[in-house]
């Protein structure tokens, strides 16, 4: 909405040139008809002939927050893994158990809020943990089974976000990693 | 040049809003038999419509205080003919 609305009445006069006449202090609010109406009403006080009748607006940009936040750069080095990729890490074990702890991919991140990571479809997840590594910028990827079922730490295809939050200074952003079937 | 007579009329409605405020409204041409009631029933307008706010948040549109009417002749006369 406007913070100052005019109204430009333009009419020809008596001998037929052209006169027009500002009405200043117009409420922002009112009707394009009820200015309309208004202008019309008060030319009909006069000797001229009503043509029509413009709305100007002004908008004092002063008033409008400063968009001062940047859009940071987050990209992934790799955006996708086949599972089997992922599980064929070398996986330490102590004869019961084994786990794995890998890197899926390197996070470039230009902005000063922090990062993390989530599984944005639970369903296909089982017995895993994805995070960040902020220090290194890495997404993380860890699982732990016991021997014989490694295969079924979790069901392709998994959709994990790289989220970093916003600050004063960027704004919020995401990236998505998908591990495919 | 021959000597020049130039009639300007112009019509002034004084408002007054009820944060103290005053506006005119200048309009030029105005009719001769202008009535009591052509102002009474703008009043009128202004006030339900709320078309012209005073300065301070959009103040409310209090009435029409006065209405003046004015008739310039302006006269050139040129002395060198």
């Amino acid at each position: 909405m406007a913070d100052r609305v005019d109204i430009k009445l333009k009419a020809t006069d008596p001998t037929g040139a052209n006169t027009n006449t500002t009405i200043s202090y117009v409420n922002p609010k009112a009707s394009n008809s009820d200015m309309k109406t208004f202008a019309q009403r008060l030319n009909a006080l006069t000797r001229n002939t009503y043509k029509e009748s413009d709305k100007i607006e002004t908008t004092n940009l002063d008033f409008a927050p400063d968009s001062h936040q940047q859009t940071p750069t987050l990209t992934l080095s790799a955006t996708s893994m086949s599972k089997a990729t992922v599980l064929a890490q070398t996986a330490q074990g102590n004869g019961l158990t084994y786990s794995f702890n890998q890197s899926l991919a390197d996070i470039t991140y230009d902005g000063d809020g922090q990062l993390f990571a989530y599984c944005s479809n639970k369903s296909g997840w089982f017995g895993a943990a994805v995070s960040v590594d902020s220090e290194n910028k890495k997404l993380m990827f860890f699982a732990a089974f016991p021997t014989g079922s490694w295969e079924n730490v979790f069901t392709a295809p998994v959709t994990i976000k790289v989220c970093s939050t916003a600050t004063d200074h960027y704004k919020a952003a995401e990236v998505e990693f998908t591990i495919t079937a | 040049m021959a000597d020049t007579r130039t009639i300007t009329d112009q019509l002034k409605i004084d408002t007054y809003f009820v944060d103290g405020d005053t506006r005119i409204i200048t309009l030029k041409n105005p009719k001769t038999n202008i009535e009591r009631s052509d102002i009474t029933s703008l009043e009128a307008f202004m006030h339900s419509t709320n078309i012209i706010v005073g300065d301070k948040m959009g103040s409310t549109f209090g009435k029409i205080t006065k209405v003046t009417s004015v008739s310039k002749t302006r006269i050139d006369l040129d002395l060198n003919s």
